[in-house]
């Protein structure tokens, strides 16, 4: 098994919260290896963008902080670079996409100097080779025109036009990982099927990983190859993604999936009842912080946080999930 | 299902309990966000100290700031007069003290000038846009073109000397930054959805106007006011010390730096008084203004961690 | 709270003719967004309104209610045209028609607490006394599943789908005949998408209120709506029941999930969701001189049918409207799907 391209270790990250520092993403384990789409699912609150924004160390200062873990990209760990050398990974060897093409382009600057930045900024290209590159990208990630267009302002583009571009500048100078942060969430989702279809391609020929960040688990299940599921800060799953969906092992996935509007008319619609911990919440949950909700729970639920571990019948699928009653349910999952 | 110490969750939903469980109106929540930051504490004991002792100066004073006695001088600091006196032998310490009311009243004055002046108009303009907005944006802009001091010159040249006068004038000065805020706060605030929501339930627009836009447009404004009567206090200081503000035998602590710059040949401590006093409040608006603003970022940016 | 004027006799909303354009200016410079929209709502049934973004959905409902200048139009509540009545008679519309916006973080004052958010449409159409009003906030409350120790609190208290539950308490609160929700769920995570829309749904049951629901996605559209209005470019393309749409039978061939790697863009395109039966590359049939026609064929589609996921569901997709000039030279089909 050769080496994972990322690895995050025991991360943790806290919030000033009600007074105190309290985490929001606890004792985080990932492994990223190459050519591989990894989907990191969970409802809003549950610490899959601020995971993200750790790796890149974008966190915003003073009411976020990193309180322990390490992210091994390259034998290096991200998280203790000092702000220079973390520059000089960032945009070469790890970008990142975000959701809101309107905000995370510069409206000051035209489209096609967005995407030359990075050229000239981390490969030292001329003004004029990096325009040439840039054009050749907006071209590769289906722009039309893109001579013209790279010389609009973001202003004048489609949102899924924008994102597109946010791709371009991404991968302009060919990092090995992409982290995306629901790049598909701010869309229709007409253009969110293109843009997945785009993504997909630019991972399949290039050498090329991407950490796909999402709430819709029905994006990530076109996508990604594996899938790990966030609850309110914790991994409760992690599996491939055809086996997630055929069999969740956690009863939160199974919930998640049940969710997923369809095209069928089912007669009796499901949701989640309840919503996810706050920060402050969590103090008050000492055991399965999914218990609450869970439909499956028991009173041996509440007594302690469940270790994520392999499943019993695994089947030497490379799965693990936090909860006691893994082995013992017999959970639904859907057709793909 | 239930589990025990786990709360329940049914068709009646609990919601986040994010500060503490009573419900707590936003007013509640700017001031424990105000609270829990030293430094607003700090600031806010300083302006509270300085009002306490605006008020009080009568019974704070040592001496009467007014009362002469040449053969003391500007004498040194002693046990009786410990910031020293004056060239007529008047007390430093309770001049400064009385000087709180008229320094503090005058910044006052001029806030509440511009705040009147400041705050219907550009509310009007916000919401209203069109020639309306045009019209009065343009005086507005033409108010701010004229150099600051010479307005205010101008202003108390027409209304005649005196602290209240000239207090007025620098309102009147500071009332155009208020119109372009209240304007800019209104403009930001009538495309949010629930001022749409409110026209289509069918509220009046004068309604909608006073509960819902003005109340949500206050929170950049409140940090202005604290910005703002920094500033008075400088402005105060800067007229009285031309003379033009207060009158003597009155003293504010402009007037006072203007009296010991004048003997500054003679003593350099007269001024470090005063302008220690116009220093140290000034900051502690500045101070509290800045967290003020943070307490309303907050209250306006919630919304889900990741 | 079965609203006057009977169920099933006309329609509770009747729009007809509605053209709306932005920009300043003369109306010959104007963007016309909505071109001569129809639309007719019953009473308990729910009306879909989907497009791409730029079709000219929220423009026409916004157009509709009176929220946005109009440049011509009609909108019928009951017996009384909105867009023609006098500012007076407008405003007590308003009680018959209600409207639940997109994003629920800011389509709540932040300022006032929920019980005054929910009581607002009793204060401005009813004379009812606060305490009366707070009582009908709380039977709201709980029917929209939100507990009575909600009414002091703030709407930052709340979680994205608990305020949009509270922004359709306040819809509902008056007792509206019609419910207009722009694009209700998609600010929401997926998981909890679901309990609005049931919400919804039961609404018009229950209640008979006729609903006209702006969507993007046809999923969301499938589990709520009794018909579906199609838009392209502030037109209504397609109008027809929601089982039509989604159940007509289909050819032989059953769309495949697309790989993952490579997304297969020959599969095909199931006709279930095609409006109109030409295949491409075919002429336009009955297209007469002076008309403008429009080809309609889907793009290749990942659309799914039987239990599989929803993921990436494709609307119709509209190549651009062909001129045609002259009965002679029909236009051909454009379009890149390859069956």
């Amino acid at each position: 098994m050769p080496e994972p391209l990322l690895e995050v270790r025991d991360l943790t990250v806290e919030v000033r919260a009600g007074g105190a520092w309290r985490p929001v993403v606890e004792d985080l384990s990932l492994d990223i290896h190459r050519h591989e789409i990894l989907g990191l699912v969970g409802e809003s609150g549950s610490g899959k963008s601020v995971t993200a924004l750790a790796v890149m160390g974008l966190l915003p200062e003073g009411r976020v902080r990193v309180a322990r873990g390490e992210a091994r990209f390259a034998g290096r760990d991200l998280l203790a670079l000092p702000a220079r050398r973390l520059n000089a990974v960032r945009g070469a060897e790890i970008a990142m996409v975000f959701q809101d093409p309107l905000t995370s382009l510069n409206p000051l600057l035209r489209v096609g100097s967005q995407v030359a930045e990075p050229l000239r900024r981390h490969r030292g290209l001329s003004r004029r080779a990096a325009a040439a590159e840039a054009t050749r990208w907006l071209e590769r990630v289906g722009l039309p025109e893109p001579e013209r267009l790279g010389r609009c302002y973001p202003f004048e583009l489609s949102g899924g036009m924008r994102q597109r571009v946010a791709i371009a500048t991404a991968l302009a100078c060919g990092p090995q990982l992409l982290l995306a942060d629901e790049p598909t969430t701010a869309l229709d989702v007409t253009v969110q099927s293109e843009i997945l279809r785009l993504l997909g391609e630019l991972q399949a020929e290039g050498d090329l990983s991407i950490v796909f960040v999402s709430h819709d688990l029905a994006v990530v299940a076109e996508l990604c190859d594996r899938v790990a599921v966030m609850y309110a800060g914790q991994v409760v799953e992690q599996a491939p993604a055809d086996d997630l969906f055929a069999r969740p092992r956690s009863p939160y996935a199974e919930g998640l999936l049940r969710a997923m509007p369809r095209l069928v008319k089912t007669p009796d619609s499901y949701w989640i009842e309840g919503r996810p911990p706050t920060a402050v919440d969590l103090a008050r949950l000492p055991g399965c912080r999914f218990a609450p909700r869970c439909d499956h729970a028991v009173p041996a639920c509440a007594e302690a946080v469940p270790p994520l571990v392999a499943p019993a019948d695994r089947d030497g699928v490379d799965r693990a999930v936090r909860c006691i009653r893994a082995d013992e349910l017999r959970l639904e999952g859907v057709d793909r | 299902m239930t589990l025990t110490g786990v709360p329940a969750d049914g068709p009646a939903e609990i919601p986040s309990l994010s500060s503490g469980d009573r419900a707590v109106g936003p007013l509640r929540r700017v001031a424990s966000e105000l609270w829990r930051r030293r430094l607003a504490r700090v600031s806010g004991a300083v302006l509270l100290m300085m009002i306490v002792i605006a008020v009080l100066a009568p019974l704070v004073a040592p001496d009467d700031p007014e009362a002469q006695d040449l053969g003391d001088s500007l004498a040194s600091p002693s046990w009786a007069h410990p910031l020293a006196t004056d060239q007529l032998g008047r007390d430093i310490l309770s001049r400064l003290i009385f000087g709180a009311r008229l320094s503090l009243g005058a910044a006052a004055i001029a806030v509440a000038v511009a705040t009147l002046l400041g705050v219907l108009p550009g509310l009007v303009a916000g919401y209203l846009g069109g020639w309306v907005e045009a019209v009065v944006m343009r005086i507005t802009d033409a108010l701010m073109s004229f150099p600051p001091l010479i307005l205010a010159l101008a202003i108390t040249g027409v209304l005649g000397p005196g602290l209240g006068n000239a207090m007025t004038a620098v309102g009147v000065v500071f009332a155009p930054r208020f119109v372009r805020l209240t304007r800019a706060s209104v403009i930001d605030i009538r495309e949010a959805d629930f001022v749409h929501a409110a026209r289509s339930i069918g509220v009046a627009e004068r309604a909608i106007l006073g509960r819902h836009v003005l109340p949500n447009a206050l929170g950049p404004l409140v940090v202005q006011v604290t910005v703002t009567a920094g500033f008075a206090m400088l402005a105060e200081a800067s007229l009285s010390f031309l003379g033009l503000g207060v009158q003597p035998p009155e003293a504010s602590w402009g007037s006072m730096i203007g009296e010991a710059a004048r003997l500054i040949s003679r003593t350099k401590l007269l001024v470090i008084w005063p302008g220690l006093a116009i220093t140290v409040t000034v900051l502690a608006l500045g101070f509290l203004g800045d967290s003020l603003r943070q307490a309303l970022g907050l209250e306006q940016g919630s919304g889900d961690d990741a | 709270m079965t609203p006057a004027g009977g169920s099933g006799t006309g329609p509770v909303l009747d729009v007809r003719g509605l053209v709306v354009s932005y920009g300043a200016g003369p109306a010959a410079t104007r963007r016309p967004v909505v071109r001569g929209v129809d639309l007719a709502v019953r009473s308990g049934e729910v009306v879909a309104l989907v497009g791409e973004s730029g079709s000219g959905k929220s423009s026409t409902i916004r157009g509709a209610l009176g929220l946005v200048p109009v440049d011509a139009g009609e909108a019928w509540i009951g017996d009384v045209d909105l867009l023609a009545a006098s500012r007076r008679e407008r405003q007590r519309l308003r009680a018959r028609v209600q409207l639940v916006f997109q994003d629920p973080y800011s389509s709540l004052d932040p300022l006032m607490s929920v019980a005054d958010l929910v009581a607002e449409p009793l204060r401005v159409h009813t004379g009812l006394s606060r305490p009366e009003r707070i009582e009908r906030v709380a039977g709201m409350l709980e029917r929209v599943g939100i507990g009575r120790d909600a009414l002091r609190r703030l709407p930052a208290d709340f979680s994205g789908g608990q305020r949009q539950r509270i922004a359709i308490a306040r819809a509902l609160v008056v007792g509206p005949q019609v419910l207009v929700c722009d694009e209700p769920v998609s600010a929401l995570d997926v998981s909890t998408q679901n309990q609005v829309l049931a919400l919804i749904r039961s609404t018009c049951d229950r209640d008979g209120v006729g609903v006209l629901l702006v969507a993007h996605d046809l999923a969301v559209v499938r589990q709520v709506a009794d018909r579906v209005a199609v838009m392209y470019r502030g037109e209504i393309v397609e109008e027809r029941s929601c089982d039509e749409l989604f159940d007509a039978p289909p050819p032989p061939l059953h769309p495949r999930a697309a790989r993952r790697r490579a997304p297969d863009r020959r599969s095909p395109c199931p006709p279930s969701v095609r409006p109109r039966c030409w295949s491409p590359g075919s002429a336009i049939p009955s297209a007469r001189a002076g008309t403008t026609a429009t080809c309609g064929c889907p793009t290749s589609t990942t659309a799914r049918s039987g239990a599989s996921t929803r993921a990436s569901v494709e609307l119709v997709r509209w190549t651009l409207p062909v001129a045609v000039s002259d009965e002679r030279s029909r236009p051909r089909c454009r379009c890149r799907c390859k069956h």
